[in-house]
């Protein structure tokens, strides 16, 4: 595949995806990027929602033609997204700030930043779902 | 050479930093808006009216604003030439999420701050 075809062709290549096994600050670190990236594709619905609130209008047009189901979903997401993206970049500055830098230290922030998220995801799942909290 | 190297090491540190420095004030306007929409009374339109245009929270909205424009550059930047290694697509990407940033941005100041829309 071209777009991803890297310069120096003669180099050796092993991308199975379903392979590779990340140590968790690897994982930590790619979610990290994946979740920037989604954050700016998010920033229009966002945006969108901002003006929608400060118009006063009670009712968010687009979301009607979608199911509920759909919308509660795009929610999660952007929420858990937004969540991940400040919890890994504060395990960034922790370890930026502090200068501790040791295998050990890093895998336990790795772990902490998982967890707590793990427990936004859920918490975000009952409010999306079932609106109380 | 050597100022080359000098140069695109500074330029390396800056971009560092000012990711850095711009993320304080994402946290602090993010984390509350989660938080807040945790919140049982975070269902109803007035609710929402009442907490983003708040003072505070339109002086963190409107920092969020400018960080988000820096932080936003920096990070699609730095995984887009990691990731996309030819020229044209690359361009390609980087111009679209420089576009949805920067008019996103500058609607959130602009939502947050014109007096035609404050409450």
């Amino acid at each position: 595949m071209v777009l991803f075809k890297n310069r120096h062709d003669d180099r050796p290549v092993f991308l199975n995806l379903l392979k590779i096994r990340l140590p968790v600050s690897a994982l930590v670190s790619i979610l990290h990027r994946i979740t920037g990236v989604a954050n700016i594709l998010a920033l229009p619905i966002l945006v969108y929602l901002l003006l929608a609130v400060s118009l006063g209008s009670n009712d968010i047009v687009i979301f009607k033609f979608l199911p509920v189901l759909i919308v509660h979903l795009i929610e999660w997401l952007i929420v858990v997204s937004y969540m991940y993206h400040v919890l890994a970049g504060v395990r960034h500055l922790f370890h930026d700030f502090s200068g501790i830098h040791t295998l050990s230290a890093t895998r336990l922030s790795s772990y902490v930043v998982l967890v707590v998220w793990g427990m936004w995801m859920l918490l975000a799942l009952v409010r999306v779902r079932w609106g109380m909290m | 050479m050597g100022n080359d190297v000098k140069e695109t090491f500074s330029k390396g540190l800056d971009a560092w930093l000012w990711q850095r420095i711009t993320s304080l004030f994402l946290t602090a306007y993010i984390l509350p808006v989660l938080l807040f929409w945790m919140l049982p009374q975070a269902v109803t339109m007035d609710a929402w009216r009442i907490f983003l245009f708040s003072v505070p929270m339109r002086v963190l909205g409107g920092l969020a604003a400018i960080s988000l424009l820096i932080h936003a550059c920096i990070g699609i930047w730095v995984v887009a030439t990691d990731y996309i290694q030819v020229d044209g697509y690359q361009q390609i990407v980087l111009t679209v999420f420089y576009m949805i940033t920067v008019i996103s941005s500058m609607v959130l100041i602009i939502g947050l701050w014109s007096p035609q829309m404050s409450v």
